[in-house]
């Protein structure tokens, strides 16, 4: 709810001793001066609009918010040594506090015990707000697109398109740095299958938030992440849950990535059920086919394995068809099948696994079977001894059983 | 817990007449927000807005750029304490910056509901529940 944030700002923005708002707000209508190339004023702030002092706190803004970015980049050093060339009070004063690590509820105190706030009206701290917002938000390690939306707010809503076409242009060149990963899932082909009912997909994006949807995304194709910005996301936003993207998979192993995007999928999937929802229909064209007793087999089978033989039947699988077996399988075998191969096998197999086509249950048991008989004749000894059972776990020998006695 | 702020409140006061012009603006923030659901944000920023607001129309954009609940409701509190609006003015601004944070979080119209009644008074917000249910043939929730 707005109200708690609403009264959090106006206890810090009019507190003990500072001038009421009323009074400032009469003061600052008497001025008649405009802000650079605004014919009006669409958002009048108690700040006013002396044109020179508002491109002064536009471009400290932009200042700070470029310290910041490098600082998150390239780490303390660097900012230390913005710290030193800096010669504005207020910035050298931030960039102190943020190098320091200070708590968040700190800031503020800190900018009135060093008195750079809290001293004048509250008309004419205009930067000092500015900045305290700033560092609090570098301090929670912020993205530099955030900090420059909540600083520049204090300037009201008519520097809005001027500021997100700054942050394009500092912004917008990181996506090509991007590396690809892929965790094997479901998504890819689930998202553009929404794609009737855009609202839908973008509700779920809202509900989700923006770390889970960035970690669902995380282990997409490109195609699949600029498919859902292109449906939620303007041109900034974009930028934005790139740079989500590219801390989620810095930070998070592949089975978080995995289960966030199993979350995120039945997030989009419980609208299933909602009157009106498209989503239901299209769901059909896949699961429905898809035998959960066969799922289970294969994947316990995969968890069951020995990993040496694991290992030698998956190198001398044909990429389609361990392909089209990881399309019935849990995300969980899906991680042990890929963390006993080579790479470069592993990259063959997802693309055969891009360029596969959902497999009717019969296929997949044809497949499946394929896949069992390979690993009997990996476990069977090369010299044949009659009358000998196979040295075979007893729950992988009924797993077995059960797959090839399939028809 | 809701905090409360005497300066606030202040600048919030308003009669209960002007009160009562609230109904109308929570009616079509309800039909922006089934938009919303229905389609995404995107084509709501692209077609001519049905209410001529600026912390609307801005406030949707944000909400394209993908911003965690937290730093959007800090963002539109900035907007609303340092502007110079007051009474009446103030709170349709307020209800805008919660309708829009309703939205952002992918509330139902229910909880959007919820949420805005309370600004046209408390005693009032049960009626205004009840009427505006009424008026879309549903059940009171």
């Amino acid at each position: 709810m707005i109200i708690n944030p609403l009264c959090r700002a106006h206890r810090t923005l009019y507190r003990r001793g500072r001038v009421p708002f009323q009074e400032q707000r009469e003061g600052k209508q008497k001025t008649d001066e405009r802000r650079p190339n605004e014919q009006k004023d669409i958002w009048p702030t108690i700040f006013g609009s002396n044109p020179r002092r508002f491109v002064v706190h536009l471009e400290s803004a932009k200042r700070f918010v470029l310290a910041i970015r490098h600082y998150q980049m390239e780490g303390k050093d660097q900012l230390l040594a913005t710290m030193h060339d800096e010669r504005r009070k207020l910035h050298k004063f931030a960039y102190s506090i943020i190098a320091s690590s200070s708590p968040v509820d700190y800031v503020r105190s800190a900018f009135e015990i060093a008195g750079l706030s809290g001293k004048a009206a509250a008309q004419d701290e205009c930067e000092a707000e500015m900045l305290i917002t700033g560092t609090q938000l570098a301090l929670k390690n912020a993205h530099p697109i955030v900090i420059m939306r909540a600083m520049t707010a204090f300037l009201g809503f008519s520097v809005f398109d001027s500021v997100g076409k700054w942050l394009i242009e500092q912004f917008g060149h990181d996506e090509a740095k991007d590396e690809v990963l892929i965790i094997p899932g479901d998504l890819p082909e689930i998202i553009p299958a929404k794609s009737t009912d855009p609202g839908l997909v973008t509700q779920a994006v809202r509900l989700a938030g923006p770390q889970l949807v960035a970690a669902a995304l995380a282990g997409c194709p490109r195609e699949t992440i600029d498919y859902l910005k292109s449906l939620a996301y303007s041109d900034l936003g974009g930028i934005l849950l790139d740079s989500d993207i590219r801390i989620a998979r810095s930070r998070l192993s592949s089975e978080e990535l995995s289960d966030a995007q199993s979350a995120f999928l039945e997030l989009l999937t419980s609208f299933q059920n909602e009157p009106g929802s498209a989503m239901g229909r299209e769901d059909e064209d896949w699961p429905m086919d898809v035998d959960e007793d066969l799922v289970s087999d294969i994947s316990n089978l995969i968890l069951e394995m020995d990993e040496h033989v694991l290992r030698s039947v998956i190198s001398g699988l044909d990429p389609k068809l361990a392909a089209s077996l990881i399309q019935a399988m849990e995300p969980i075998a899906h991680d042990r099948l890929f963390s006993s191969i080579a790479s470069n096998k592993s990259k063959k197999i997802l693309d055969a696994l891009e360029a596969s086509t959902p497999l009717s249950t019969n296929e997949l048991t044809r497949r499946a079977q394929i896949f069992a008989q390979k690993v009997l004749s990996e476990i069977a000894p090369k010299n044949k001894t009659l009358g000998k059972s196979l040295p075979l776990p007893a729950k992988v020998r009924e797993l077995l059983t059960s797959i090839l006695s399939r028809e | 817990m809701i905090l409360w702020n005497a300066e606030l409140t202040k600048r919030l006061s308003c009669s209960d007449k002007e009160k009562a012009a609230l109904t109308p603006i929570i009616s079509e923030l309800m039909v922006i927000s089934d938009k919303a659901r229905a389609e995404g944000i995107k084509p709501l920023i692209a077609a001519k807005p049905a209410i001529e607001s600026t912390m609307l129309t801005y406030g949707l954009r944000l909400i394209a750029e993908g911003l965690s609940t937290e730093a959007l409701e800090e963002i539109l509190a900035v907007y609303l304490s340092t502007s110079t609006f007051t009474g009446f003015e103030f709170l349709k601004q307020c209800v805008y910056a919660e309708a829009l944070l309703a939205i952002a979080s992918g509330d139902s119209r229910e909880m959007l509901l919820r949420k805005l009644a309370p600004y046209c008074g408390a005693e009032k917000a049960f009626s205004l529940l009840l009427a505006l249910d009424s008026e879309n043939g549903e059940k009171p929730l």
